[in-house]
């Protein structure tokens, strides 16, 4: 009897273990991990471990690169919104104003087609694009009369190109989740609204807007804590983090320090450091965002 | 047909041939197995090492040239180049990871000569001067300079052999030189010159008159180091802040503050001077042979000087360092050393474009290639910071060049924070 309650109490752990056991291997074990390399003056092959407490992090809050990077981390976020939500959320109301299907499917086709490319190859492009001798975009600035902008060299613009690129590669997918969002809003709503007079204005904020919220949220949501990993690669490509480290942000950093530097140590603590300030974003998002979405029920 | 045997047994012909066929059998796998041990005490002999480098396409293949050359002629050593592509750092990366697993790191490293100290400090590379011993003066002999050794050295001792050498040159558009006025066979040899063709070009062609590259601090180093400011002092700390050091960076500033050096990244400035929008380019040389065969019209001459001052160039390139704890291996990694800086290796290997540092006089791939040969003789040793912070200081020197070039912070404010910082980095 009681050999057969322990199996009982047992069982359902079983069935969760495969999903757990890959969890605390790799994530929570690395995290651990992670923390312990950070208090160490450690390069992983050496054959002394010196503990040195703190330091790493008193250190990093001493270089300018990491208050560069943080600073930039929220502008990453903070600029890449309109391209993650706002406009996509524009283009798919525009686009559901076409009665015709062909072209709406065309349009969407186009906007879809950068998600589908190479990130790496379209930074190269881009690269082609925004040089200020000879670049498109400088062609087409001299030819109204604009003077040509270093977008990658200069301070002012670098971190500012790189969201651009990357709002252009984000801004095709995120169209097709609102899209098909507002797509599967109930017509008998809308049929319903039209009918009482409302204008398509106040059917947007009052009927349509409301029923998408949860996927509002969801893009809000990834794009807060995924954006600063989506930005890694232009900025690899492009500036490399400069100039003197006005387009880097804590993700880069963390390579740097690694990869570059081979400063363990470092890279442990602003990696830590930048798992914090994640999770405290993530949980504003949901304290401050998740009461205004409607899930319909 | 049928016989008895000594038994008394009758037996058939097909069994005489079976115990024939046992015979020879035996034979033959006792054969075998003498071969195989001559075999085995034969491959016992011979010691297999590995190199790691980072060379690839048209490097490799000449890499690999020498590598195939050198296991023709040393029969007891198989030696196996790995290519790992990337940056020389890519490697440190790749030798972290297999050491973090561990396994062995490789026998030969060809390291980047700014990450000497440090590879050799943090992988325990093999002193050449115990290694070598007196066959070490003798390697030392045949470089055309034999100062450049140090470049290998670190606190005066032999960790690499600097085989793989480039300059600083600069690289200039003849068409751009014409149209400006300017004498395309008569270039610039001093900075001051520099200025006074850029205003030329700047006021007769719609063309930028100038751009120095600006990846690392390689460039900063040779600029001020040739202005006859160190960049460390002989107290180990950073010394770029005098007033000379300080005078070598207000011209930079100034070329780009008069509108001769374009605001663009170092990719972009690469594809507008072969593009033809940029008349003097000072670069490697080490990119010779991609810009030739994208620009044939290029002259080079070389960088120029600070007036009569003599120039103070740290070499570029690559040194092969011994990682290797097997001492049958390491003196096997050792004859390739050796090997590598033979004239008849440094014959292929100079067709990658990089220089030729021996005395032995071998052909040029180009003769565009004879000022950088031209300009050996100033070659230095690229300032090892050393330490775990070494490779941050290279960046933190680098963004503070960029914050005085850009006009964020004056020169010598900007490099006095940078040497108050590289001096913390240097005690951490």
């Amino acid at each position: 009897m009681k050999r057969r309650g322990f199996k009982s109490g047992i069982t359902p752990y079983l069935y969760v273990l495969p999903a757990i056991v890959p969890m605390l291997v790799f994530l929570y074990w690395p995290l651990i991990v992670n923390f312990i390399l950070s208090v160490l003056d450690w390069n992983f092959i050496s054959p002394t471990r010196n503990f040195i407490g703190l330091k790493n992090y008193t250190s990093l809050f001493q270089r300018e690169a990491f208050s560069m990077a943080l600073i930039n981390t929220g502008k990453y976020i903070l600029g890449l919104l309109p391209w993650a939500i706002l406009i996509p959320l524009a283009i798919s109301v525009l686009i559901l104003t076409v009665k015709n299907k062909k072209l709406r499917d065309l349009y969407e086709t186009a906007l879809f087609i950068p998600t589908v490319l190479s990130f790496s190859v379209a930074c190269f492009v881009w690269i082609w694009m925004l040089t200020p001798i000879g670049g498109v975009i400088a062609t087409l600035l001299e030819s109204v009369g604009l003077r040509p902008i270093s977008w990658l060299a200069d301070h002012r613009f670098a971190l500012w190109a790189i969201v651009i690129v990357s709002g252009w590669r984000m801004l095709g997918y995120h169209e097709l989740l609102l899209g098909g969002s507002l797509k599967s809003v109930p017509t008998e709503y809308i049929e319903a609204a039209t009918i009482d007079g409302a204008s398509s204005w106040r059917i947007f904020w009052s009927i349509r807007f409301p029923l998408i919220t949860p996927t509002v949220f969801f893009l809000l949501v990834t794009t807060a804590i995924f954006v600063s990993d989506y930005v890694f690669m232009p900025i690899h490509i492009l500036t490399q983090g400069g100039p003197y480290n006005a387009s880097t942000n804590l993700i880069y950093l963390v390579y740097q320090f690694a990869f570059q530097f081979f400063n363990t140590g470092l890279a442990s603590a602003t990696a830590l450091i930048t798992f914090l300030l994640f999770v405290i974003i993530t949980a504003l998002v949901f304290y401050f965002g998740e009461r205004r979405v409607h899930y319909g029920d | 047909m049928e016989q008895k045997g000594y038994d008394g047994v009758r037996r058939t012909h097909d069994y005489r041939t079976l115990v024939m066929m046992k015979k020879y059998l035996l034979s033959i796998l006792a054969a075998m197995l003498v071969f195989s041990f001559v075999g085995a005490a034969a491959a016992q002999d011979v010691v297999e090492i590995e190199l790691w480098h980072r060379w690839g396409g048209e490097h490799l293949r000449i890499f690999d040239q020498i590598v195939s050359d050198f296991n023709d002629s040393h029969p007891h050593i198989k030696l196996t180049g790995v290519s790992v592509p990337g940056e020389y750092s890519d490697l440190v990366q790749r030798i972290f990871a297999r050491l973090a697993a561990r396994q062995s790191p490789p026998d030969i490293l060809a390291t980047g000569h700014y990450l000497l100290s440090y590879t050799a400090t943090t992988f325990g590379a093999r002193s050449l001067e115990t290694l070598a011993g007196e066959n070490l003066p003798e390697v030392a002999n045949r470089f055309a300079n034999p100062a450049m050794m140090e470049i290998g050295q670190i606190d005066g001792e032999q960790y690499g052999i600097p085989f793989c050498i480039s300059n600083q040159v600069l690289f200039y558009n003849p068409e751009i030189f014409e149209a400006a006025g300017l004498d395309p066979n008569q270039p610039p040899r001093t900075w001051d010159e520099v200025r006074e063709y850029a205003v030329q070009i700047k006021e007769n062609t719609p063309h930028h008159a100038l751009f120095i590259v600006i990846p690392d601090t390689w460039m900063m180093s040779a600029l001020v180091e040739s202005n006859g400011a160190p960049m460390k002092g002989e107290d180990g700390k950073a010394a770029f802040n005098s007033p000379e050091a300080v005078e070598t960076m207000t011209m930079w500033r100034g070329f780009y503050e008069d509108g001769f050096i374009p605001h663009v990244s170092n990719e972009e400035s690469e594809r507008a001077f072969l593009g033809g929008s940029i008349g003097m380019y000072a670069q490697s040389v080490m990119r010779l042979s991609p810009y030739y065969a994208a620009a044939p019209w290029l002259h080079v001459s070389e960088l120029p000087s600070f007036g009569d001052k003599t120039k103070r160039l740290p070499a570029g390139g690559s040194s092969l360092v011994i990682l290797s704890r097997d001492e049958a291996k390491a003196a096997a990694a050792w004859e390739f050393l050796d090997y590598i800086v033979s004239p008849e290796a440094m014959a292929v290997w100079v067709e990658t474009g990089y220089v030729n540092p021996l005395a032995a006089d071998l052909p040029l791939i180009n003769p565009l290639q004879q000022p950088a040969v031209d300009q050996l003789q100033y070659a230095i040793p690229w300032v090892d910071w050393g330490g775990p912070n070494g490779l941050e200081i290279e960046q933190v020197i680098a963004e503070a060049r960029d914050k005085i070039l850009y006009g964020r912070i004056g020169v010598q404010e900007g490099l006095d924070e940078a040497v108050q910082r590289v001096d913390e980095l240097l005690v951490f």
